[in-house]
Protein backbone atom coordinates (compact mmCIF):
# COMPACT_ATOMS: atom_id res chain seq x y z
CA UNK A 1 0.00 0.00 0.00
CA UNK A 2 1.02 3.89 -0.34
CA UNK A 3 -0.56 6.38 1.88
CA UNK A 4 -0.30 10.20 1.97
CA UNK A 5 -2.52 11.03 4.24
CA UNK A 6 -2.48 13.81 6.93
CA UNK A 7 1.15 14.59 6.08
CA UNK A 8 2.07 11.27 6.66
CA UNK A 9 4.10 9.50 3.47
CA UNK A 10 4.42 5.74 3.92
CA UNK A 11 4.63 2.53 1.80
CA UNK A 12 4.53 -0.77 2.53
CA UNK A 13 2.45 -3.86 3.62
CA UNK A 14 2.98 -3.03 7.60
CA UNK A 15 3.35 0.15 8.39
CA UNK A 16 3.40 1.74 12.38
CA UNK A 17 1.18 5.03 12.56
CA UNK A 18 1.16 5.16 16.01
CA UNK A 19 1.18 8.69 17.80
CA UNK A 20 0.48 10.55 14.03
CA UNK A 21 -2.81 12.94 13.97
CA UNK A 22 -4.88 10.69 11.87
CA UNK A 23 -8.57 9.42 12.48
CA UNK A 24 -9.46 5.74 12.18
CA UNK A 25 -12.08 6.57 10.26
CA UNK A 26 -10.79 8.73 8.12
CA UNK A 27 -8.20 6.18 7.62
CA UNK A 28 -10.73 3.68 6.63
CA UNK A 29 -12.86 5.69 4.27
CA UNK A 30 -9.60 6.24 2.20
CA UNK A 31 -8.58 2.92 2.17
CA UNK A 32 -11.91 1.19 1.30
CA UNK A 33 -12.52 4.15 -1.68
CA UNK A 34 -10.72 2.30 -4.55
CA UNK A 35 -10.54 5.76 -6.78
CA UNK A 36 -8.75 7.06 -3.61
CA UNK A 37 -5.22 9.20 -4.20
CA UNK A 38 -4.26 9.24 -0.90
CA UNK A 39 -4.55 5.56 0.33
CA UNK A 40 -3.51 3.52 -2.86
CA UNK A 41 -3.85 -0.44 -1.72
CA UNK A 42 -5.72 -3.39 -3.11
CA UNK A 43 -9.60 -3.94 -2.73
CA UNK A 44 -10.94 -4.66 0.54
CA UNK A 45 -12.38 -7.80 0.14
CA UNK A 46 -15.88 -9.06 1.73
CA UNK A 47 -14.68 -9.33 5.22
CA UNK A 48 -12.90 -6.30 5.65
CA UNK A 49 -16.16 -4.41 6.79
CA UNK A 50 -16.17 -6.57 10.26
CA UNK A 51 -12.04 -7.45 10.56
CA UNK A 52 -10.88 -4.06 8.89
CA UNK A 53 -10.71 -2.38 12.08
CA UNK A 54 -9.45 -3.66 14.95
CA UNK A 55 -10.53 -1.78 18.44
CA UNK A 56 -10.17 -3.97 22.21
CA UNK A 57 -14.06 -4.01 21.75
CA UNK A 58 -14.62 -5.07 17.83
CA UNK A 59 -17.06 -7.70 18.17
CA UNK A 60 -16.48 -10.65 15.94
CA UNK A 61 -18.50 -13.55 17.25
CA UNK A 62 -22.12 -13.01 14.84
CA UNK A 63 -22.89 -15.33 11.91
CA UNK A 64 -22.52 -12.15 9.84
CA UNK A 65 -18.51 -11.62 10.61
CA UNK A 66 -17.99 -15.62 10.07
CA UNK A 67 -19.82 -15.35 7.24
CA UNK A 68 -18.17 -12.55 5.59
CA UNK A 69 -14.76 -14.66 6.36
CA UNK A 70 -15.82 -17.95 4.68
CA UNK A 71 -16.51 -15.46 1.75
CA UNK A 72 -13.06 -13.93 1.55
CA UNK A 73 -11.75 -16.95 1.46
CA UNK A 74 -14.15 -18.22 -1.88
CA UNK A 75 -16.03 -20.96 0.34
CA UNK A 76 -19.48 -21.94 -0.47
CA UNK A 77 -22.25 -23.38 2.29
CA UNK A 78 -22.13 -26.66 0.45
CA UNK A 79 -19.43 -28.89 2.47
CA UNK A 80 -19.47 -32.10 0.46
CA UNK A 81 -15.85 -32.99 -0.19
CA UNK A 82 -16.04 -33.04 -4.09
CA UNK A 83 -16.04 -36.87 -5.16
CA UNK A 84 -12.74 -39.11 -5.97
CA UNK A 85 -11.42 -38.61 -9.04
CA UNK A 86 -11.25 -41.88 -11.76
CA UNK A 87 -7.40 -40.43 -12.39
CA UNK A 88 -5.92 -43.67 -11.12
CA UNK A 89 -8.09 -45.81 -13.38
CA UNK A 90 -7.99 -43.86 -16.78
CA UNK A 91 -3.78 -43.83 -16.44
CA UNK A 92 -4.40 -47.08 -16.06
CA UNK A 93 -6.30 -47.27 -19.13
CA UNK A 94 -3.82 -45.21 -21.26
CA UNK A 95 -0.85 -47.70 -20.02
CA UNK A 96 -2.57 -51.02 -21.05
CA UNK A 97 -3.54 -49.44 -24.27
CA UNK A 98 0.26 -48.60 -24.94
CA UNK A 99 1.38 -51.93 -24.21
CA UNK A 100 -1.06 -53.40 -26.36
CA UNK A 101 0.04 -51.46 -29.11
CA UNK A 102 3.80 -52.07 -28.48
CA UNK A 103 3.28 -55.67 -28.41
CA UNK A 104 1.22 -55.69 -31.59
CA UNK A 105 4.41 -54.46 -33.38
CA UNK A 106 6.10 -56.74 -31.50
CA UNK A 107 3.97 -59.64 -33.22
CA UNK A 108 4.30 -57.98 -36.53
CA UNK A 109 7.77 -57.76 -36.45
CA UNK A 110 8.42 -61.65 -35.51
CA UNK A 111 6.00 -62.92 -37.65
CA UNK A 112 8.02 -60.40 -40.66
CA UNK A 113 11.19 -61.89 -39.44
CA UNK A 114 9.60 -65.50 -39.33
CA UNK A 115 8.39 -65.09 -43.00
CA UNK A 116 11.86 -63.89 -44.23
CA UNK A 117 14.11 -66.82 -42.39
CA UNK A 118 11.51 -69.24 -44.08
CA UNK A 119 11.54 -67.76 -47.76
CA UNK A 120 15.28 -68.18 -47.12
CA UNK A 121 15.25 -71.79 -45.79
CA UNK A 122 16.92 -70.81 -42.76
CA UNK A 123 16.87 -72.02 -39.30
CA UNK A 124 13.33 -70.84 -37.87
CA UNK A 125 13.46 -72.14 -34.15
CA UNK A 126 14.25 -68.85 -32.57
CA UNK A 127 11.90 -66.93 -34.65
CA UNK A 128 9.19 -69.38 -34.10
CA UNK A 129 10.38 -69.04 -30.17
CA UNK A 130 10.05 -65.38 -30.47
CA UNK A 131 6.66 -65.14 -32.31
CA UNK A 132 5.02 -67.47 -29.78
CA UNK A 133 6.60 -65.24 -26.86
CA UNK A 134 5.18 -61.97 -28.15
CA UNK A 135 1.90 -63.50 -29.01
CA UNK A 136 1.32 -64.75 -25.78
CA UNK A 137 2.29 -61.42 -23.91
CA UNK A 138 0.06 -59.43 -26.65
CA UNK A 139 -2.94 -61.93 -25.21
CA UNK A 140 -2.33 -61.34 -21.58
CA UNK A 141 -1.95 -57.40 -22.25
CA UNK A 142 -5.22 -57.23 -24.09
CA UNK A 143 -6.57 -59.16 -20.79
CA UNK A 144 -5.05 -56.58 -18.49
CA UNK A 145 -6.80 -53.67 -21.34
CA UNK A 146 -10.02 -55.16 -20.74
CA UNK A 147 -9.57 -55.37 -17.46
CA UNK A 148 -8.79 -51.88 -16.94
CA UNK A 149 -11.59 -50.45 -19.01
CA UNK A 150 -13.89 -52.56 -16.95
CA UNK A 151 -12.51 -50.70 -13.70
CA UNK A 152 -12.88 -47.40 -15.51
CA UNK A 153 -16.54 -48.02 -16.16
CA UNK A 154 -17.19 -49.19 -12.83
CA UNK A 155 -15.35 -46.12 -11.78
CA UNK A 156 -16.93 -44.12 -14.30
CA UNK A 157 -20.58 -44.67 -12.95
CA UNK A 158 -19.49 -44.63 -9.35
CA UNK A 159 -19.14 -40.95 -10.09
CA UNK A 160 -21.77 -40.38 -12.13
CA UNK A 161 -23.98 -41.64 -9.12
CA UNK A 162 -21.89 -38.97 -7.02
CA UNK A 163 -22.36 -36.59 -9.22
CA UNK A 164 -26.07 -36.78 -9.47
CA UNK A 165 -26.28 -36.19 -5.81
CA UNK A 166 -24.00 -33.56 -5.99
CA UNK A 167 -26.13 -31.84 -8.32
CA UNK A 168 -29.09 -32.44 -5.95
CA UNK A 169 -26.94 -30.70 -3.60
CA UNK A 170 -26.21 -27.24 -5.99
CA UNK A 171 -29.73 -27.36 -6.61
CA UNK A 172 -30.00 -27.08 -3.26
CA UNK A 173 -27.60 -24.44 -2.62
CA UNK A 174 -29.44 -22.35 -5.07
CA UNK A 175 -32.85 -22.53 -3.29
CA UNK A 176 -30.78 -21.61 -0.65
CA UNK A 177 -29.37 -18.36 -2.20
CA UNK A 178 -33.17 -17.03 -1.82
CA UNK A 179 -33.13 -17.28 1.82
CA UNK A 180 -30.24 -14.94 3.00
CA UNK A 181 -30.45 -16.18 6.73
CA UNK A 182 -29.75 -19.91 5.46
CA UNK A 183 -27.16 -19.05 3.28
CA UNK A 184 -25.19 -16.85 6.36
CA UNK A 185 -25.78 -19.71 8.77
CA UNK A 186 -24.06 -22.24 6.45
CA UNK A 187 -21.38 -19.91 5.45
CA UNK A 188 -21.02 -19.34 9.37
CA UNK A 189 -20.43 -22.86 9.94
CA UNK A 190 -17.46 -23.02 7.06
CA UNK A 191 -15.93 -20.35 8.86
CA UNK A 192 -15.63 -21.32 12.24
CA UNK A 193 -12.79 -24.18 12.74
CA UNK A 194 -10.87 -22.03 10.60
CA UNK A 195 -11.36 -19.51 13.09
CA UNK A 196 -11.13 -21.78 15.84
CA UNK A 197 -7.85 -22.79 14.68
CA UNK A 198 -6.38 -19.32 14.36
CA UNK A 199 -7.53 -18.77 17.75
CA UNK A 200 -4.16 -20.45 18.75
CA UNK A 201 -2.09 -18.37 16.69
CA UNK A 202 -2.96 -14.74 18.04
CA UNK A 203 -1.77 -12.94 20.80
CA UNK A 204 -4.34 -12.84 24.27
CA UNK A 205 -6.14 -9.12 23.14
CA UNK A 206 -9.67 -9.89 21.85
CA UNK A 207 -8.60 -12.85 20.53
CA UNK A 208 -11.48 -13.54 18.89
CA UNK A 209 -11.07 -10.78 16.43
CA UNK A 210 -7.87 -11.13 15.72
CA UNK A 211 -8.40 -15.07 14.96
CA UNK A 212 -11.91 -13.82 12.61
CA UNK A 213 -9.01 -11.36 10.85
CA UNK A 214 -5.80 -14.20 10.43
CA UNK A 215 -8.73 -16.60 9.33
CA UNK A 216 -9.95 -14.11 6.14
CA UNK A 217 -8.91 -12.90 3.49
CA UNK A 218 -8.20 -9.43 4.01
CA UNK A 219 -5.90 -7.63 0.82
CA UNK A 220 -6.46 -3.98 1.98
CA UNK A 221 -4.91 -3.21 5.20
CA UNK A 222 -6.23 -4.35 8.90
CA UNK A 223 -6.19 -0.93 10.99
CA UNK A 224 -5.40 -2.00 14.47
CA UNK A 225 -6.34 0.65 17.55
CA UNK A 226 -4.10 0.44 20.07
CA UNK A 227 -3.18 -3.34 19.95
CA UNK A 228 -1.34 -5.96 21.32
CA UNK A 229 1.55 -5.62 18.90
CA UNK A 230 4.94 -3.89 19.33
CA UNK A 231 6.15 -3.93 15.55
CA UNK A 232 3.81 -3.52 12.62
CA UNK A 233 5.56 -6.73 10.52
CA UNK A 234 4.72 -8.93 13.62
CA UNK A 235 1.18 -7.86 13.64
CA UNK A 236 0.90 -8.44 9.46
CA UNK A 237 2.67 -12.00 10.16
CA UNK A 238 0.06 -12.75 12.86
CA UNK A 239 -3.37 -11.34 10.96
CA UNK A 240 -1.93 -13.00 7.50
CA UNK A 241 -2.65 -9.38 6.11
CA UNK A 242 -1.22 -5.86 5.64
CA UNK A 243 -1.38 -4.02 8.65
CA UNK A 244 -1.54 -0.52 9.72
CA UNK A 245 -1.15 0.34 13.31
CA UNK A 246 -2.83 3.22 14.81
CA UNK B 1 -22.78 -39.56 -25.25
CA UNK B 2 -24.88 -37.23 -27.33
CA UNK B 3 -24.86 -33.49 -26.64
CA UNK B 4 -27.83 -31.73 -27.30
CA UNK B 5 -27.56 -27.86 -27.24
CA UNK B 6 -30.95 -25.61 -28.05
CA UNK B 7 -30.92 -22.09 -29.06
CA UNK B 8 -34.49 -20.89 -28.91
CA UNK B 9 -37.12 -21.03 -25.75
CA UNK B 10 -39.31 -23.08 -27.41
CA UNK B 11 -36.73 -25.68 -28.16
CA UNK B 12 -35.59 -25.52 -24.53
CA UNK B 13 -39.48 -26.19 -23.60
CA UNK B 14 -39.63 -29.31 -25.72
CA UNK B 15 -35.76 -30.32 -24.72
CA UNK B 16 -37.18 -29.76 -20.89
CA UNK B 17 -40.15 -31.73 -21.58
CA UNK B 18 -38.12 -34.40 -22.62
CA UNK B 19 -35.95 -34.60 -19.80
CA UNK B 20 -39.06 -35.25 -17.88
CA UNK B 21 -40.16 -37.84 -19.65
CA UNK B 22 -37.43 -39.89 -20.59
CA UNK B 23 -35.31 -40.02 -17.57
CA UNK B 24 -33.08 -43.06 -18.10
CA UNK B 25 -32.08 -41.72 -21.06
CA UNK B 26 -31.06 -38.10 -20.17
CA UNK B 27 -27.67 -38.90 -18.75
CA UNK B 28 -27.24 -35.24 -17.87
CA UNK B 29 -29.55 -32.08 -18.47
CA UNK B 30 -28.35 -27.96 -18.16
CA UNK B 31 -30.59 -25.54 -19.12
CA UNK B 32 -30.73 -25.21 -22.69
CA UNK B 33 -28.34 -28.49 -23.03
CA UNK B 34 -28.54 -31.70 -22.27
CA UNK B 35 -26.41 -35.33 -22.84
CA UNK B 36 -28.56 -38.36 -23.72
CA UNK B 37 -27.52 -41.93 -23.79
CA UNK B 38 -25.92 -42.66 -27.35
CA UNK B 39 -29.00 -45.07 -27.75
CA UNK B 40 -31.60 -45.29 -30.59
CA UNK B 41 -34.04 -44.14 -28.16
CA UNK B 42 -31.34 -40.98 -26.69
CA UNK B 43 -30.76 -40.49 -31.35
CA UNK B 44 -34.94 -40.58 -31.81
CA UNK B 45 -34.63 -37.96 -28.68
CA UNK B 46 -32.35 -36.02 -30.96
CA UNK B 47 -33.94 -36.24 -34.13
CA UNK B 48 -37.61 -35.12 -32.79
CA UNK B 49 -35.94 -31.89 -31.26
CA UNK B 50 -34.41 -31.50 -34.68
CA UNK B 51 -37.07 -32.19 -36.45
CA UNK B 52 -39.09 -29.67 -34.59
CA UNK B 53 -36.75 -26.57 -34.17
CA UNK B 54 -34.17 -26.83 -37.10
CA UNK B 55 -31.17 -25.32 -36.58
CA UNK B 56 -31.94 -24.19 -33.80
CA UNK B 57 -30.85 -27.59 -32.19
CA UNK B 58 -27.26 -28.42 -32.34
CA UNK B 59 -26.37 -32.26 -31.95
CA UNK B 60 -22.39 -32.94 -31.22
CA UNK B 61 -21.03 -36.65 -30.37
CA UNK B 62 -19.08 -36.85 -27.07
CA UNK B 63 -16.52 -39.45 -26.40
CA UNK B 64 -14.66 -40.17 -22.65
CA UNK B 65 -11.60 -37.77 -22.42
CA UNK B 66 -8.68 -39.82 -20.99
CA UNK B 67 -5.61 -36.96 -20.26
CA UNK B 68 -3.25 -39.60 -20.41
CA UNK B 69 -3.72 -41.03 -23.80
CA UNK B 70 -5.26 -38.28 -25.14
CA UNK B 71 -3.50 -35.08 -23.85
CA UNK B 72 0.82 -35.08 -23.98
CA UNK B 73 2.30 -35.25 -20.82
CA UNK B 74 3.83 -31.89 -20.84
CA UNK B 75 0.52 -30.25 -21.03
CA UNK B 76 -0.53 -32.17 -18.11
CA UNK B 77 2.58 -31.65 -15.67
CA UNK B 78 2.27 -27.87 -16.63
CA UNK B 79 -1.37 -27.32 -15.53
CA UNK B 80 -0.94 -29.74 -12.22
CA UNK B 81 2.31 -26.99 -11.03
CA UNK B 82 0.37 -23.73 -12.19
CA UNK B 83 -2.70 -25.05 -10.20
CA UNK B 84 -0.74 -25.96 -7.07
CA UNK B 85 1.33 -22.23 -7.57
CA UNK B 86 1.98 -20.13 -4.12
CA UNK B 87 0.67 -17.33 -5.15
CA UNK B 88 -2.93 -17.37 -6.90
CA UNK B 89 -2.23 -13.86 -8.40
CA UNK B 90 0.74 -15.36 -10.60
CA UNK B 91 -0.56 -15.33 -14.43
CA UNK B 92 0.62 -18.33 -16.36
CA UNK B 93 3.05 -16.30 -19.03
CA UNK B 94 5.87 -15.36 -15.66
CA UNK B 95 4.64 -18.64 -13.92
CA UNK B 96 6.55 -20.67 -17.01
CA UNK B 97 9.31 -18.29 -17.50
CA UNK B 98 12.26 -20.43 -17.02
CA UNK B 99 10.72 -23.57 -16.83
CA UNK B 100 10.04 -26.28 -19.51
CA UNK B 101 6.42 -25.55 -19.51
CA UNK B 102 4.80 -24.75 -22.68
CA UNK B 103 3.81 -21.23 -23.82
CA UNK B 104 0.01 -20.41 -24.17
CA UNK B 105 0.42 -19.91 -28.23
CA UNK B 106 2.35 -22.92 -28.89
CA UNK B 107 -0.52 -24.68 -27.03
CA UNK B 108 -2.86 -22.65 -29.06
CA UNK B 109 -1.37 -23.85 -32.39
CA UNK B 110 -0.80 -27.31 -31.17
CA UNK B 111 -3.68 -29.71 -32.16
CA UNK B 112 -4.18 -32.53 -29.85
Amino acid sequence: MKLALAGVHAAGRALDLRGRDIAPVRLLAELRDPESERVVCRRPGPAHRHVGHLTATTNATDTDVLAAVASSRGLEPNADPPPMDTAAERRAVAAATADVVALRERVERASGRLEALRDLDADTADATAELRRATLELTDAETERVAAEQRLDAAEARLRRERDSREAGLRRADARRNHPDRRTAALAERARPLVQRAREAVPDWNSTALAATRAARTPAPVVVEDGPFRHPAQAAACLDAPVILL
Amino acid sequence: MLLVVTYSRDGRQTLRTMCGTYDETVVRRFGRAALFAETELGAFLALRLRAKHGGDVQVERTAPWNEFRDAPERVRDAAAEYESRESTSTPYAKFRAGTPHPAVDAMRDADL
